[in-house]
């Protein structure tokens, strides 16, 4: 039992706006990591495409499938930290893929 | 109001230790509604170090297209960079905010706020420059 089970639910809808703010980022982490990986293949950067829809497919599988969005709203979780600390450092690895993909280009453009 | 000593937690409590313990093992148990604030502020900043790595991928993507690819591809490689390093700093200010909440101490102001914005203008000034510069030019 925690501070969000059903029979103690603060007001003002606050774990549904948590959720969706989840599934917001979630999404959008998603998204990027495909694009990106689009972008890798057109720059001729075959591993950092594999890396990168790697990391779109480890998102959804951690954070949507079994998603911080469904325990809110269920009042079934238990911890912020593990989910939260996935989700950054998957923006951040993101992040790493993305100058990965930019340096690439820089390099197979110098003359 | 929810308080409860974290050194006796109730009979029914779930044996499992809360991570990380230097937020968790410190003060008392705040008003749900400020965590999940807290929690929400953190996926903001993550949110916006997504958007700047989403928008250092269009400039990698398009600037072959364009007539000074280096430069875009510099601003690409930055922006993708500032984008991870604000995810992390979500993590950390989640943690002194939620130690604050926790302590009752004032919250700490967002020391990366004033550094975001400086970062977004000069960004936005260059590839200005860089736009007018493709046209005249």
């Amino acid at each position: 039992m925690g501070p969000n089970t059903p029979a103690m639910q603060p007001p003002g809808a606050q774990p549904e706006r948590t959720a969706l703010s989840w599934q917001r980022t979630v999404l959008g982490t998603i998204v990027g990591a495909l694009l990106l990986s689009m972008a890798a293949i057109r720059s001729g950067a075959p591993v950092l495409a594999i890396a990168a829809a790697a990391l779109s497919l480890y998102v959804a599988a951690r954070l949507m499938v079994s998603s911080p969005a469904r325990s809110l709203r269920l009042g079934t979780r238990t911890q912020v930290w593990p989910g939260l600390a996935r989700m950054a450092w998957s923006v951040a690895c993101l992040g790493a893929l993305g100058t990965a993909t930019a340096m690439v280009n820089v390099w197979t453009s110098w003359p | 109001m929810n308080h409860r000593e974290d050194e006796s937690p109730a009979a029914d409590e779930p044996r499992r230790e809360r991570r990380p313990s230097a937020v968790y093992g410190v003060g008392v148990e705040p008003d749900a509604r400020f965590s999940l604030a807290n929690e929400r502020t953190a996926l903001a900043w993550v949110r916006t170090g997504l958007g700047l790595v989403a928008g250092g991928v269009a400039l990698t993507s398009f600037s072959t297209f364009a007539e000074m690819p280096v430069l875009l591809e510099v601003v690409a490689a930055v922006a993708c960079l500032a984008g991870g390093i604000l995810a992390v700093y979500a993590l950390r200010s989640w943690r002194t905010h939620e130690i604050a909440l926790r302590t009752g101490s004032p919250l700490p102001a967002p020391a990366a706020l004033p550094v975001l914005v400086a970062g977004v203008v000069a960004m936005a000034l260059l590839l200005t420059g860089y736009a007018i510069a493709s046209i005249v030019g």
